[in-house]
């Protein structure tokens, strides 16, 4: 939200520079009004209505270069990726580092306070590990790899049990169930990562606030960030 | 265990069920067989027949429809060239434009190594 005032000054200029400069000042301000409330209530309209709004803070942030092509920022991204690249923390992916958040119920079983199972499973050996492998982007895997903002697995590991617990109340969630697995994709209301892979890359890594969660009846089957 | 191998991926398509996964094409160390698996939530398929329920599901391993031996763990390994020829029903599918085979990059399991180079590992 700290450059909002920036953004409305920015849909300000656009919408006067559209209108030739026949905007009067009492329409420019009333204008103001409307757009900075708009921009203040958005995230949590969202959160409520489980839907993606057109905002000026939305995923990307268009713009144009000196060429006039269309390019696509995004703030908060850049400052989440340059964070994670300063950061000394590291992506642990041993279950036993991370007693403050899973409890060790059998070998090589663990139990998020939200009672998510953490086994051992997929290519990755565990999939803890294979969640993990969401907090860092792989650019050449075909098609979508959604990575989380933050590497640290004890963050991700709770923001995984936040969307469980707001998927089982059934707020801001499509679920949908074939054999014995349950999707779930939660709108969590906020930036929780970005869309990487090939298919981001060539969409400039769209931020993205829902995270899709595949179980096994408890059994955490993968868990990462999406734009449904 | 994860496998060690090239994360080289012939694959056709992505997984409807995650919405995420490249489907890869996997032989089985067990029998040969060539299946069709999901490279993000552990599904397989023996056919084209993709829109059917998945044949297999796994947790905390990845039986082979066939018979049952684990997807994961070697000698299990993604499908070679050779072995696509040798597939009858993937070389009919093939045939008849039921699939469409590209090659890319499966999800790593090196990609949780902080200090994996993975750009460099990929060119
Ligand atoms: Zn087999
Ligand atoms: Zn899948």
């Amino acid at each position: 939200m700290a450059n909002d005032a920036q953004k409305i000054a920015r849909l300000l200029q656009t919408l006067f520079r559209a209108s030739r400069g026949k905007m009067s000042v009492g329409w420019m301000i009333a204008l103001g009004v409307v757009v900075g409330g708009y921009l203040v209530f958005e995230p949590a309209l969202e959160a409520r209505l489980g839907v993606d709004l057109p905002g000026v803070h939305s995923p990307e942030e268009v713009d144009q270069n000196d060429t006039g092509q269309v390019v696509f920022k995004s703030d908060d991204q850049n400052a989440a990726q340059q964070t994670g690249q300063q950061t000394t923390k590291q992506t642990s992916t041993d279950a036993k580092a991370l007693s403050k958040v899973l409890k060790e119920i059998g070998r090589d079983k663990f139990v998020s306070p939200a009672g998510i199972l953490y086994t051992r499973g997929s290519r990755h050996g565990t999939r803890l590990k294979h969640l993990m492998a969401h907090a860092k982007d792989q650019p050449n895997r075909p098609g979508q790899h959604g990575v989380f903002n933050d590497s640290d697995a004890a963050t991700v590991l709770l923001l995984i049990d936040e969307a469980y617990e707001q998927a089982i109340s059934g707020q801001s969630t499509q679920k949908k169930t074939e054999g014995n697995r349950t999707i779930y994709t939660v709108h969590l209301g906020r930036t929780i990562g970005y869309i990487g892979g090939q298919s981001g890359a060539r969409r400039r890594h769209p931020q993205a606030r829902h995270v899709r969660l595949v179980l096994e009846g408890k059994k955490l089957i993968t868990g990462f960030p999406v734009i449904p | 265990m994860p496998d060690p191998e090239t994360p080289r991926m012939l694959y056709v398509g992505f997984c409807r069920m995650c919405g995420t996964g490249a489907l890869g094409l996997r032989t089985c160390g067990g029998c040969a067989g060539v299946v069709v698996v999901c490279d993000e939530c552990d599904v397989a398929w023996i056919d084209e027949d993709l829109s059917d329920p998945p044949a297999t599901t796994g947790s905390e391993t990845l039986p082979c429809p066939h018979c049952e031996a684990s997807l994961y763990d070697p000698p299990s390994h993604w499908t070679t060239g050779d072995e696509v020829q040798q597939s009858d029903w993937l070389t009919h599918a093939l045939d008849h434009n039921r699939l469409t085979l590209e090659v890319g990059q499966a999800f790593l399991p090196e990609a949780n190594d902080p200090d994996e180079d993975l750009d460099r590992k990929d060119s």
